[in-house]
C-alpha cells in the first residue's frame, strides 16, 4: 500500500475562487449574487478557511493560485487585506488575483496593494464597450467609474485585466471589447459566456450556438488586428475557443483542480455550479475533495459525456455550468457548442 | 468482523483503487486486491468470508490470500483505518490476537 498524495502534481497549480464577501455595492442584470446584504465580516471565519486550504496544498504539494472576490471585494478592505497577508506569507500560495467591478479603486487602495509580491493581477469587469451597453447592465455611472480605475491601475504599473461577460443584452459590444482593451492598454481581455441558471434567465440571456460562433470568430478577428504590436493578449483558455484557434482552449478544470469558496465556507465546483459540495470549515477540505459524487462525475473524461468522440474533447469539453442548467446533466454536451 | 473506520473512504475511478484518509488528508493507491479486501471490510463479512471471496475472485490459493490479507489488515489495524468491531478495544487487541 502506497501513500503516494499524488504526486504526479507537485507544485502544479490549484486554482480557487474565494468571494471572501457576500456583498456588493452594484445590482448587475446577470449576477449570479442571491443576497447583496450581509455586512459584517468575520475575520475569524476567513482566518479558518485560509488554515484549511493552506494544510490542503501542503499536502498535494499544490502552489495555490487565489482569485479573491465578492460580492465586492473592495467593499471591504481591511478584509481584503486580512486575507492578502495571510496568503503572501504561505509558501503554499503562489499568486493572487483580485477580481473587482472597479467602482471603488482609489490611490490610496492601489498603493497599498502593490506592495503584495503576490498580487498577479487586478481584474476588472466591463461589460460593454461604451457607457450605454455597460452601464445598462450594471447600473448608471459605473462604466466611467471603471474606466477611470482601470487607467489608474494601469498607471500604477499592475498587471490589469478586463472580463467581459457575454449574453444576449451585450452581444452587439463583444466584437467592440478588443478595441477599448487596446485603447486603454490592459494586459489581458476575457470574453466569458454568462451561465443562465434558471429558464427566466435563459429566455433573457442565453445566446444560441450559431450566434456564439459568430460572436466569437468576431472577437478573435478584432483582437488579432487590435492587439497587434500591443501587450495586451485575448485569453483564450476555457472551452469552446479551440474550434476557433486549435492551439486556444482548456477543459473545465472544476473537480479537477480549482474550486469555489464562499464567505461562509460553503464549497462549489465553480461559481457558475451552484451545486454545494460542503462547507470548508465543518467537513473540511479533503472529505469534500475525496468524496463528493458531484466532483466524481465532474472528473468523468473518457468516453462517459456528450464530447465523447469530439477531436476538440482534450481542449475542450464545453463548460460544465452551462451544460448542467441547460440539460440537468453535467456532462451532457454544451448547448452554445456549433458543432 | 472488521470494518472500515469512517474517517477513511475507498474510491475506484477509470483505472485506479484509492484510500482516502479524510482527516490527515493521505491518499494511498491500492491494488485491486486490497481494494476488494477494504470494500469486503463491511462489519459483518468475516474473516474467513474475505478469505473465501478474495480466493474466488483472484483465482489465489487460500495460503497466498491470508498472507496478503493478513499483511493488510496489519497495517491498516496499525493506522486504525479498520478496525474490529467484535472488539471493545478496537485494533490494538485485534492485532495482539493476529
Ligand atoms: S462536442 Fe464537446 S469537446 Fe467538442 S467542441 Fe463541442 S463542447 Fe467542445
Ligand atoms: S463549469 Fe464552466 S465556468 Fe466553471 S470552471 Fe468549468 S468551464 Fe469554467
Amino acid at each position: 500500500m502506497d501513500g503516494y498524495n499524488d504526486k504526479k502534481n507537485i507544485n502544479k497549480d490549484f486554482y480557487v475562487q474565494w468571494h471572501f464577501i457576500d456583498s456588493c455595492n452594484l445590482r448587475c442584470v446577470h449576477c449570479y449574487q442571491n443576497d447583496y446584504n450581509h455586512k459584517t465580516l468575520d475575520l475569524n471565519i476567513l482566518k479558518d478557511i485560509f488554515l484549511k486550504l493552506d494544510e490542503a496544498m501542503a499536502k498535494w504539494k499544490m502552489k495555490c493560485f487565489v482569485s479573491l472576490t465578492g460580492g465586492e471585494p473592495f467593499l471591504k478592505p481591511e478584509g481584503l487585506f486580512y486575507l492578502m497577508d495571510m496568503i503572501e506569507s504561505s509558501d503554499n500560495f503562489k499568486n493572487i488575483a483580485i477580481l473587482t467591478n472597479g467602482t471603488l479603486i482609489d490611490n490610496t487602495l492601489i498603493k497599498k496593494i502593490k506592495n503584495y509580491k503576490k498580487l498577479a493581477e487586478v481584474q476588472v469587469s466591463l461589460d460593454g464597450h461604451d457607457e450605454e451597453s455597460h452601464d445598462g447592465v450594471r447600473g448608471e455611472g459605473t462604466f466611467l467609474k471603471t474606466i477611470n480605475s482601470i487607467k489608474m491601475l494601469k498607471n500604477s504599473g499592475i498587471k490589469t485585466a478586463v472580463m467581459f461577460t457575454l449574453h444576449k443584452k451585450n452581444i452587439g459590444s463583444a466584437s467592440n471589447m478588443p478595441r477599448l482593451a487596446a485603447l486603454l492598454n490592459i494586459d489581458a481581455l476575457t470574453v466569458e459566456r454568462m451561465t443562465a441558471m434558471s429558464d427566466i434567465e435563459r429566455d433573457e440571456f442565453f445566446i444560441e450556438a450559431s450566434d456564439l460562433k459568430n460572436v466569437y470568430f468576431d472577437v478573435y478577428a478584432s483582437a488579432k488586428t487590435e492587439f497587434k504590436n500591443k501587450n495586451t493578449k485575448l485569453s483564450v483558455s476555457r472551452p469552446l475557443w479551440n474550434l476557433i484557434d486549435e492551439n486556444a482552449g482548456g477543459y473545465c478544470p472544476a473537480g479537477l483542480s480549482s474550486l469555489c469558496i464562499l464567505h461562509d465556507g460553503a464549497l462549489l465546483p465553480c461559481r457558475r455550479l451552484y451545486l454545494p459540495l460542503g462547507n470548508i470549515l465543518t467537513d473540511g477540505l479533503f472529505k469534500v475533495w475525496y468524496n463528493s459524487d458531484i466532483l466524481w462525475k465532474l472528473r468523468k473524461r473518457n468516453g462517459e459525456n456528450g464530447c465523447a468522440g469530439c477531436s476538440h474533447a482534450d481542449k475542450c469539453g464545453g463548460c460544465k455550468a452551462i451544460s448542467y442548467y441547460y440539460n440537468r446533466d453535467l456532462n451532457s454536451k454544451d448547448p452554445q457548442c456549433w458543432i | 468482523m472488521l470494518i472500515l473506520a469512517d474517517t477513511v473512504s475507498l474510491k475506484q475511478d477509470e483505472e485506479n483503487f484509492m484510500l482516502f484518509d479524510n482527516i490527515s488528508g493521505n491518499i494511498y493507491k491500492l491494488n485491486e486486491l486490497s481494494y476488494e479486501i477494504l470494500s469486503l471490510c463491511d462489519g459483518k463479512n468475516t474473516d474467513e468470508d474475505i478469505l473465501l471471496n478474495i480466493t474466488e475472485s483472484f483465482d489465489a490459493t487460500i495460503t497466498e490470500a491470508e498472507k496478503d490479507f493478513e499483511g493488510l489488515v496489519r497495517i491498516l489495524l496499525d493506522k486504525k483505518y479498520i478496525y474490529d468491531n467484535d472488539n471493545e478495544k478496537g485494533g490494538e487487541l485485534y492485532e495482539k490476537d493476529l
